[in-house]
């Protein structure tokens, strides 16, 4: 008589625990549905053309697809104070020159022009500035003559 | 006589009864579960987004955009990002060196708060590119194309 009513025990105990999990299951069920989201993605390029100044800028007539020979650059960190022009030749990759805008000198950037000290029994060479060239002074002849053993210099000087 | 007589009142009890058994149907209920499974998809992919740049212009560019459809459950929010998620989806393309941002529907990126309405919702892809650079194109060519770039796909993502 006895071991039917602790099967009947035991039977309550596990419906129970079955409901109690059922309950769980469902419980955890709600809080997880939040976390079910889904992803759905596209993919696409993002394409780039990058047009080549030189090109851009050819003058009308010129060749399609002609090399390009060179190019105006402007060092703009530099130009607008020392009002300089900087040329270079693309094609080579070649530095070509630095020169000041025309009618203008490089503005605080040098000491003036470089003299150059011309003598008959050297060559032409830099020599250091004297106070004769001064700010600006481009020495650009010199005539020299022998008379017995003096030397009879004629300089003529072109300044800006 | 007397046995026929019973015969044929046990008969018409007989019909009586089918009789009163086809007037009173059993019926029986039965529920028909659904369980639907709310889901995003792209359902009209992007295409590309497209730049033309000229190195060192002078005025931003403008991309042309792309669209993508996007067909939701209906009242399922969802939202809508370029990967990786960032307020401002900005991209230095590694070919060219060109820096780009993408928005989405002309504004940041990150369009959240989206609502399905199960038909085809669209989104416009757009992109900028700021003035003045310089970019990386180091041939000859009329242009240069990001067509070799690492970073030429771009991801777009829908959660849900």
């Amino acid at each position: 008589m006895r071991r039917p009513h602790c099967k009947r025990a035991w039977l309550t105990v596990c419906a129970g625990l079955v409901i109690g999990c059922g309950a769980l299951v469902i419980g955890c069920a709600g809080l997880a549905a939040p976390a079910l989201a889904g992803t759905a993605t596209g993919q696409f390029p993002v394409r780039i053309t990058l047009a080549n100044p030189l090109y851009a800028n050819a003058p009308a007539g010129a060749a399609a697809g002609a090399a390009a020979t060179g190019a105006f650059c402007v060092n703009q960190a530099l130009s607008q104070a020392t009002q300089a022009t900087v040329t270079v030749v693309c094609s080579t990759n070649q530095f070509v020159s630095i020169q000041p805008v025309p009618g203008a000198s490089f503005l605080g950037t040098d000491a003036g022009a470089y003299r150059f000290l011309l003598r008959p029994d050297v060559y032409a060479q830099p020599a250091d500035l004297t106070w004769q060239a001064g700010m600006g002074t481009i020495t650009t002849l010199q005539i020299v003559r022998k008379k017995r053993s003096q030397w009879e210099i004629t300089e003529i000087q072109i300044s800006y | 006589m007397k046995k026929l007589g019973f015969a044929v009142s046990v008969l018409l009890a007989a019909l009586v009864s089918v009789s009163a058994q086809a007037a009173s149907p059993i019926t029986k209920t039965f529920p028909v579960n659904i369980t639907l499974t709310s889901a995003c998809v792209v359902t009209t992919p992007p295409v590309a987004v497209t730049f033309t740049y000229t190195s060192l212009q002078t005025t931003s560019a403008t991309a042309t955009g792309t669209t993508v459809g996007i067909t939701c459950t209906n009242t399922l929010p969802y939202s809508v990002s370029l990967a990786p998620s960032a307020a401002a989806y900005t991209i230095t393309d590694q070919a060219t060196n060109l820096i780009y941002t993408l928005t989405l529907n002309g504004a940041a990126n990150d369009l959240a708060g989206q609502v399905g309405n199960g038909a085809e919702q669209i989104v416009n892809i757009g992109g900028t590119m700021a003035a003045g650079q310089a970019g990386t194109c180091n041939t000859s060519a009329t242009t240069c194309s990001n067509s070799a770039s690492t970073n030429l796909t771009q991801t777009v993502t829908i959660t849900y």
